[in-house]
């Protein structure tokens, strides 16, 4: 089996990996490679995910023994692991980095993405989680980290208990796609799995931004979206970006994703980010049946722990994504691949363009015009399906 | 004849706005007592984009249903269709406390609660939960639990949500006529009310509404329904197709897609040529009957195979367990040859469908653009005596939307 063919197995811990998981999967239903584990057997029975694990009541280690011969079978061969839950239950602080132990003996790429929980959860919990999150970045080789304090924002109490729980849920969501989106990127414009371990791999706050938007304006609305989530701030409310280090930068769409659209992201990031910073895009522009744009950024600000992080990971071993020198390339010049990607506006080459806007355009839509387009596996099937498909129609006789 | 027998479905489609007055029979059928109808505007791809003029249009059609029948509408039973609307199959458990070792009432909602403790997308909601059996201590297809003894209480459900929006909105356009509505049901739910029997539903089918906007479907197995979807596609596209390929204007496509069209491939056979007379505002022309076909017939089969990946992108093999094959109704399933592409598609035996028993206005039920608004009315003769004391709002929001707790049918 080839490196390629391996599984990605995303793993929820907990109530809240179990719900993160569910709604995967009713998101994209026949999603692979799901496992949810957790020690309360209503929630595991009422959770969509086929794939299921229950933890006996009592001591986690005993738990842990418990079931660690079936999890090494269900992770077995996998290209990487990643996990989610909340942390500062009891299952899931003190599960997952026996689990993520057990992966990493195994060879295989671990990672977290873990959410924190609120202040006003109480101190134990904060203390449970926080050590939770130590052993973890002991262990993994990347763990991305929702802070649940810092979504109320500079004014706390303006926030109600109600929405800052559904926004504390729908970033940590958002995250797990986005750390799972990063790694399945392919192509020219990727980002590697060392990418993500150097954002991820150090104890500094996380700033995470999801915005996802369609239409015209598609790629505007998403960027402005990702760029004010309140993990994009700081404690004090101010903007982080212009102090970014490192940014990855996802993008998500449909096939008809343009060049242009990916230019104008990584140049608005570079006009807004610190002239240090080092941009690392990675496009999947495959997997989508709508005509709607995703944007996933990941800010690290900190540089000398950047480049420190980039000392030590040189002796961390990824086996299927080494590090080299090649993906630490300056800003520039990603900048300018995406530019040579792009077909000039008066180049005769234009012709070389095998995918965007331009194309699908040319087609006519009819009726459909003005209508928001069905857009499925790529293709606008408010189109002719004729036309898609290239059958040529017979003239009548004259 | 007492008021509480007569039902009122309501249907917003794309192409038409229908109301449906029926009147419950005491063995269990309905009797249509009139139809009113009007072409909508403001609908697109079976969501509402114009609140106002859709809002025009439901009036109309209220109006003409109450001089055909001379019955004054007040609270109407509402279809709902779009491809935002999604589902799933889930199971609920519940242990039951170790004083009881019998099922009573409760527990039957509590299963129900559990099989909805899933992570829905932030902006969707539940519209309905559908039992599709329960399981006592793990035995299988129990039909009515109540009383039986037992510790572990399952069942499997299918659930469908949407966007909150969205459904929200097509709500407030019939409040604002000063309507009561009932409840809000899924059109392919309501169309297979009255598309097929109880014994086809037994024997396993799949349901197609095509109509002017959407393909609404719904695979029924054992006697309960294991898959749903809405496709923003019907009519309309085969239309728009038509008006493309022989530039042609839109009415003219219609009423040549309704004329002469057909669905079944042309293969290399010439079928000659189809003259079009002058009409007000368009020059006549020959077309191409070979180009017709195929134009049809490329969108047909499409549709079709996205239903079919759809179900096995969900149910592996499970097509190939519908004994009863492929019921095809709604407006478009009038297009000569459909069954035929269906069968070539699905590997099943397909069949043009209409609503079935059912009494009153022939014209109305022998017309399979009516099976939703007429489902509707047999959806709500069979439910009516659970619905809650609450409003649909109030219902929808609380997530309980769906008033079938005991087994759909």
């Amino acid at each position: 089996m080839t490196s390629q063919l391996r599984q990605r197995m995303l793993i929820g811990v907990g109530n809240a990996g179990v719900g993160i998981l569910d709604r995967l999967n009713i998101e994209n239903p026949g999603v692979t490679g799901t496992l949810i584990i957790n020690n309360d057997p209503e929630s595991l029975g009422a959770s969509i995910v086929t794939k299921k694990m229950t933890l006996p009541p009592g001591d986690v280690r005993e738990g842990f023994l418990s079931i660690e011969d079936d999890f090494v079978k269900a992770i077995e061969g996998s290209a990487s692991v990643l996990f989610c839950a909340g942390l500062g239950g009891d299952t899931a602080s003190l599960m997952i980095p026996l689990l993520a132990a057990r992966a990493k003996t195994m060879g295989l790429v671990t990672l977290a993405c873990v959410g924190i929980p609120f202040g006003f959860e109480g101190k134990q919990k904060r203390e449970l989680a926080n050590s939770a999150l130590k052993k973890l970045q002991g262990v993994c080789d990347a763990v991305a980290v929702i802070e649940n304090d810092r979504l109320t924002g500079t004014d706390p109490t303006q926030t109600s208990v109600g929405s800052a729980f559904q926004l504390s849920d729908d970033l940590l969501y958002s995250s797990v796609r986005a750390v799972q989106g990063m790694l399945i990127t392919t192509g020219p414009m990727k980002i590697t799995r060392g990418d993500l371990a150097l954002a991820l791999g150090k104890a500094s706050p996380m700033h995470f931004g999801h915005g996802r938007s369609e239409g015209g304006n598609r790629l505007h609305e998403a960027l402005e979206r990702a760029l004010r989530s309140p993990l994009m701030k700081k404690k004090e409310g101010l903007p982080v970006i212009s102090e970014a280090g490192m940014i990855l930068l996802l993008l998500k769409g449909p096939k008809d994703l343009s060049f242009a659209e990916m230019q104008v992201a990584v140049e608005e990031i570079e006009r807004i980010a610190g002239k240090k910073c080092q941009i690392k895009v990675g496009v999947d522009a495959n997997s989508f049946s709508t005509s709607e744009l995703e944007i996933f950024i990941i800010v690290t600000t900190d540089e000398s722990e950047v480049s420190e992080q980039e000392n030590n990971f040189a002796g961390v071993v990824l086996k299927d994504s080494p590090v080299t020198s090649t993906q630490m390339r300056p800003k520039r010049e990603i900048a300018n691949k995406a530019k040579q990607t792009t077909p000039a506006v008066k180049s005769t080459s234009a012709t070389n363009q095998t995918q965007g806007v331009l194309e699908l355009n040319s087609y006519q839509r009819g009726r459909f015009d003005k209508s928001e387009p069905t857009i499925f596996e790529g293709e606008d099937l408010d189109v002719p399906t004729f036309l898609r498909r290239g059958i040529k129609l017979v003239a009548p006789p004259k | 004849m007492p008021s509480d027998q007569i039902f009122v479905g309501l249907e917003i489609g794309t192409t038409k706005i229908c109301v449906i007055v029926s009147e419950g029979r005491s063995d269990g059928t309905i009797s249509i007592l009139g139809v009113g109808e009007t072409p909508s505007r403001g609908v697109r791809k079976g969501e509402i984009v114009d609140l106002t003029t859709v809002s025009e249009c439901i009036h109309e059609a209220l109006i003409d249903a109450e001089e055909k029948t001379n019955v004054e509408i007040r609270n109407v039973w509402v279809a709902i269709s779009g491809s935002h609307l999604k589902s799933f199959n889930n199971r609920g458990a519940f242990m039951l406390p170790e004083e009881r070792d019998v099922i009573i009432e409760e527990d039957l909602k509590t299963v129900e609660t559990n099989a909805k403790e899933v992570s829905l997308p932030a902006q969707n909601i539940f519209l309905h939960t559908i039992l599709q059996g329960y399981h006592v201590d793990g035995r299988r297809d129990v039909i009515d639990p109540i009383s039986m003894e037992c510790q572990t209480l399952e069942a499997d459900f299918h659930i469908v949500h949407g966007i909150k929006t969205r459904i929200h909105n097509t709500l407030r356009c019939i409040e604002s006529l000063k309507l009561g509505i009932e409840d809000v049901v899924l059109s392919s739910l309501a169309s297979s009310q009255v598309a097929v029997t109880q014994h086809q539903k037994d024997l396993g089918a799949l349901v197609i509404d095509i109509g002017g906007g959407t393909t609404d479907f719904l695979v029924y197995y054992n006697g309960s329904v294991r898959h749903s979807g809405v496709l923003p596609l019907g009519g309309d596209h085969i239309t728009n197709d038509i008006s493309i390929g022989l530039r042609l204007p839109m009415q003219r496509s219609e009423l040549l897609k309704i004329q002469e069209g057909s669905a079944i491939d042309p293969g290399g056979a010439d079928l000659g040529t189809i003259t079009l007379k002058n009409d007000l505002g368009f020059l006549g022309c020959d077309i191409s009957k070979t180009s017709l076909q195929i134009i049809i017939h490329q969108r047909v089969h499409e549709i079709f195979e996205l239903v079919r990946k759809d179900i096995e992108g969900s149910h592996e093999g499970m097509i190939g367990m519908l004994r009863a094959g492929v019921m095809i109704t709604g407006g478009s399933s009038r297009l000569r040859g459909i069954a035929t592409v269906a069968e070539d598609v699905f590997e099943l035996p397909a069949h043009l469908t209409r609503a079935k028993e059912v009494g009153g206005a022939t014209q109305t039920f022998e017309n399979p653009q009516f099976s939703t608004a007429i489902g509707l009315t047999k959806y709500a003769m069979a439910v009516s005596e659970n619905i809650p004391e609450e409003s649909v709002f109030e219902k929808l929001t609380k997530g309980i939307g769906g008033i079938f707790r005991r087994r759909s049918r």
